[in-house]
């Protein structure tokens, strides 16, 4: 599966502090390097080509916990 | 079952920064480090996490440059096939980015930042002045930016920016740094922080290379 679980303490020497998830989609959906010109991700069941609008339909979703989660100011 | 690719290493590198469960692809130089997965990926928070941990502990071994996720190929070959027709960009690209890290710096707003919408405004009046404020947001968030590159032991090419990429915040700034300047570029941008009355600067990583990996 995808998810390949990540073993003890060599998990890495580059620090274990999770991003905050806003981050995280701007990282791996946005950033790194890309082989092919698109994605196969599966939201919801529903297969989409278009990383671009992967990027949308995710930071919808991830946005908006991010921005409960996130201190008043 | 299709593979999902987790990082690109150099060949002589791939069975040092590769796990058991990952399949090394090679071709010339350069090898594709990937997991079996199922046809279409689940994007979902924990497989994001799984990944950006995945190419962590694979940077923490070797130089490498992490996948953007979700690109899945259908299996060895066609993986192959697609790594052969980048060869010699991403052999040009490992050498460049080595085993350097990303630190990722946001900055935030330290004043209250609720920047009008221009698409929300009613009249031609409203929409040109938030259009303005929006204009003024930027035009200080760079020269933020500016005054923090300058502070910076880093060589600007190292230093990649996006100005106010949503509401509260100035500027997120990727710097690649190697392992031996990471206290001290972060002491600059912390000091630098606390310096500013505009701004407060919070440093994440040492990180994977994504956006010098692209």
């Amino acid at each position: 599966m995808a998810g390949v679980p990540v073993r003890g303490a060599a998990v890495n020497d580059l620090e274990g502090t999770e991003l905050p998830l806003v981050d995280i989609i701007d990282r791996l959906l946005e950033r790194g390097v890309v082989l092919a010109g698109g994605a196969v991700i599966s939201v919801a069941g529903v297969e989409l080509i278009e990383l671009r609008l992967n990027v949308l339909l995710a930071a919808v979703d991830a946005l908006e916990r991010a921005e409960r989660e996130r201190p008043l100011p | 079952m299709s593979l999902l690719v987790r990082a690109i290493v150099r060949s002589q590198d791939a069975l040092r920064a590769a796990t058991p469960e990952m399949v090394v692809v090679q071709a010339d130089g350069i090898a594709a480090l990937a997991t079996p997965c199922a046809d279409k990926p689940p994007l979902t928070e924990a497989e994001l996490r799984t990944h950006d941990a995945i190419t962590r502990r694979i940077h923490d071994g070797a130089a490498s440059l992490p996948s953007r996720f979700g690109q899945v190929f259908a299996d060895e070959d066609a993986l192959a096939r697609a790594l052969r027709g980048r060869e010699s960009a991403l052999a040009a690209s490992l050498q460049s980015v080595g085993p350097r890290v990303e630190l990722h710096v946001t900055l935030d707003w330290r004043r209250s930042h609720a920047a009008p919408d221009a698409s929300d405004a009613s009249t031609g009046r409203g929409y040109l002045e938030a259009l303005a404020v929006r204009e003024r947001e930027r035009r200080e968030a760079e020269q933020v930016v500016a005054r923090l590159t300058e502070q910076l032991p880093t060589e600007r090419a190292f230093i990649r920016t996006v100005i106010c990429p949503r509401d509260g915040v100035a500027a997120i700034v990727a710097i690649l740094s190697t392992r031996d300047e990471v206290i001290s570029v972060r002491q600059a941008v912390e000091s630098f922080g606390e310096r500013s009355s505009e701004i407060t600067a919070l440093v994440r990583g040492p990180l994977p290379p994504y956006t010098f990996a692209s």
